[in-house]
């Protein structure tokens, strides 16, 4: 059926629509209290304490995927939140690790010499 | 009902069948002081065990964004509003009698799943284990909502704001990552009808033997945690199973010599917040004395790690180390009355402790025993203490090794001088 003015219904955001008190997956929750500067300050602690530097944090403050630390970026803005991450690594420093693995013998690669086998004298034995 | 020991709770406490322990009892720590939610885990396992027609709403792993996720929706404050009105007022701790051996958080006064359903039958007669079924909707969506959080109440004319108006969420919250606690008394295995459900013997993983299982659901009823879930195309239910051929050893790839290997969801981590362990028990279910196992000091050693929701009285078999940055009220509900021990000790953690975290993930081989070579001091640095406080933390240029079962080095992790990046202005020299 092609729309008319009489059964038109127009799309609208989810933003723009009203509340529909009955709908059970909207949203009922009351605000909990909490200090982002506390939670930012224990953030950057922990992930200095892995390695990451200033480049990484803002990164990651910057994807929204990661909500807790977007949430941070969203509140205090890249330029005040770059400041206070430059501050923070200021004073509790970078940790830095040296990882060696022990790579199991069954993958441990095997070079063959290819020019000994062209000239037919490689070794089968 | 008989009666079983429950360390995490300081006392015995009524269980539907006598105590039975495994030799080895699988085991982790989460870390989510470290957690940002990328959800790598869930796709490991969901690719892994639950792509399936019918396993569409499973997420034997998931993450959810505290305070206000959950999956299934609720599934936490639910079971504690049942447990409160069970027995209300009278959910406590008693933390003067505390033992680092036998009560390391004190003892809890309040009554278990297996106590409140002991003696509060519902209309259909008592349960095994206090719970309730969640419905379709409140499996459906694992993360709506969560990370939009909240507003005011009764924004307009007495009805709640909707979830499109709520202003954007930037207080505290933290992600916390979920799989089956493989609990030493587990609800699920307490709720079905036909004993299908079993704790292995050789490392404690729960698993639902799905010839025997008929599909009532009692262990989605009876799980505390919400980790049993109905598949209805096979009409069975169905549960995390520890990636129990890696636990065996069995993946060439990973262990070429046989030695126990972490789950997908522990391996795939990019976060480092996991650490998969089998702790050793003995007979009588108390942990054997294992000092330089990583989950020996973590949890009853250093008390750092802690259980999820211990008064529901399952003995739960993952462990946490609180958020730092969360309100303590409800870190104290979530992981008991030890949060503030914890806290204090991950705060600064001594050089043990530190040389021991930089274990997480690691290597793909659960590792089983560790040592430290000692190096010399090589910096300072500043961390914060609960109190809001600043306090230096010493470091060394220390060694971790790490070795699996068979007592094969596997990974060694070494702590270097720190970096210090100064800000600009803060140069006191510059002209």
């Amino acid at each position: 059926m092609e729309p008319t003015p009489d059964n038109f219904v127009p799309k609208v955001h989810p933003v723009t629509r009203p509340v529909e008190p009955d709908d059970p997956m909207n949203l009922y929750a009351v605000e909990v209290p909490g200090e982002p500067e506390l939670m930012l300050r224990l953030l950057v602690e922990e992930y200095a304490r892995m390695g990451w530097d200033l480049d990484a944090l803002v990164g990651l403050f910057r994807d929204p995927f990661y909500v807790a630390a977007h949430g941070l970026w969203l509140h205090y803005g890249e330029e005040e939140l770059k400041r206070r991450l430059t501050a923070l690594l200021g004073r509790v420093g970078v940790v830095r690790t040296k990882t060696t693995t022990r790579v199991p013998p069954s993958e441990r690669l095997v070079q063959i010499d290819l020019s000994t086998a062209a000239k037919g004298t490689a070794d089968h034995a | 009902m008989p009666e079983v020991h429950n360390w995490q709770l300081g006392r015995d406490m009524s269980y539907p069948y006598e105590a039975h322990y495994p030799e080895w009892q699988f085991a982790f720590v989460f870390n989510p002081n470290r957690c940002i939610g990328c959800q790598t885990c869930t796709m490991a396992c969901k690719s892994t065990w639950t792509f399936s027609k019918g396993q569409e709403l499973f997420w034997w792993n998931n993450v959810e964004s505290k305070p206000f996720g959950g999956y299934p929706q609720n599934w936490d404050s639910k079971l504690l509003n049942m447990l409160e009105q069970a027995n209300p007022g009278k959910q406590t701790w008693s933390i003067a009698e505390k033992d680092p051996e036998t009560k390391p958080y004190g003892t809890f006064n309040g009554m278990t799943i297996f106590e409140a359903a002991e003696k509060h039958p519902g209309p259909e007669g008592p349960q095994a284990a206090l719970g309730y079924l969640p419905t379709d909707d409140e499996w459906r969506h694992p993360n709506i909502h969560e990370d939009t959080a909240t507003g005011g109440q009764f924004t307009q004319d007495g009805q709640y704001g909707g979830s499109a108006q709520l202003p954007e969420h930037k207080v505290w919250f933290f992600h916390l990552a979920r799989i089956c606690n493989h609990c030493t008394y587990p609800g699920c295995l307490a709720s079905c009808p036909r004993q299908a459900i079993y704790k292995r013997p050789e490392d404690g993983i729960v698993l639902i033997d799905q010839s025997r299982c008929r599909g009532y659901r009692k262990c989605v009823e009876g799980c505390p945690y919400k980790k049993a879930m109905y598949r209805p195309t096979t009409r069975t239910s169905e549960k995390c199973v520890g990636c129990f051929p890696r636990i065996e050893g069995k993946d060439p790839t990973i262990s070429p010599s046989g030695a126990p290997a972490e789950t997908r969801c522990m391996a795939a981590c990019v976060g480092k917040i996991r650490l998969q362990g089998l702790v050793k028990k003995n007979p009588d279910g108390t942990w054997a004395d294992d000092p330089k196992n990583l989950l020996h000091y973590l949890i009853r050693q250093r008390q750092v790690a802690l259980p999820l929701y211990p008064q529901f009285g399952t003995e739960p078999n993952g462990y946490y180390i609180p958020p730092r940055w969360v309100p303590r009220d409800y870190l104290i509900q979530m992981f008991g009355p030890g949060v503030d021990h914890a806290i204090e000790q991950y705060s600064c953690p001594d050089r043990e402790l530190l040389a021991v975290l930089q274990l997480f993930r690691a290597n793909q081989q659960i590792i089983f025993r560790y040592e430290i070579e000692e190096g010399p001091k090589v910096g300072e640095l500043e961390v914060t203490m609960p109190s809001g406080e600043s306090k230096v933390q010493e470091l060394y240029n220390d060694t971790v090794i790490g070795f699996n079962k068979l007592g094969e080095e596997v990974v060694r992790v070494t702590i270097e001088e720190p970096t210090f990046e100064r800000p600009a202005e803060s140069h006191v020299n510059s002209i």
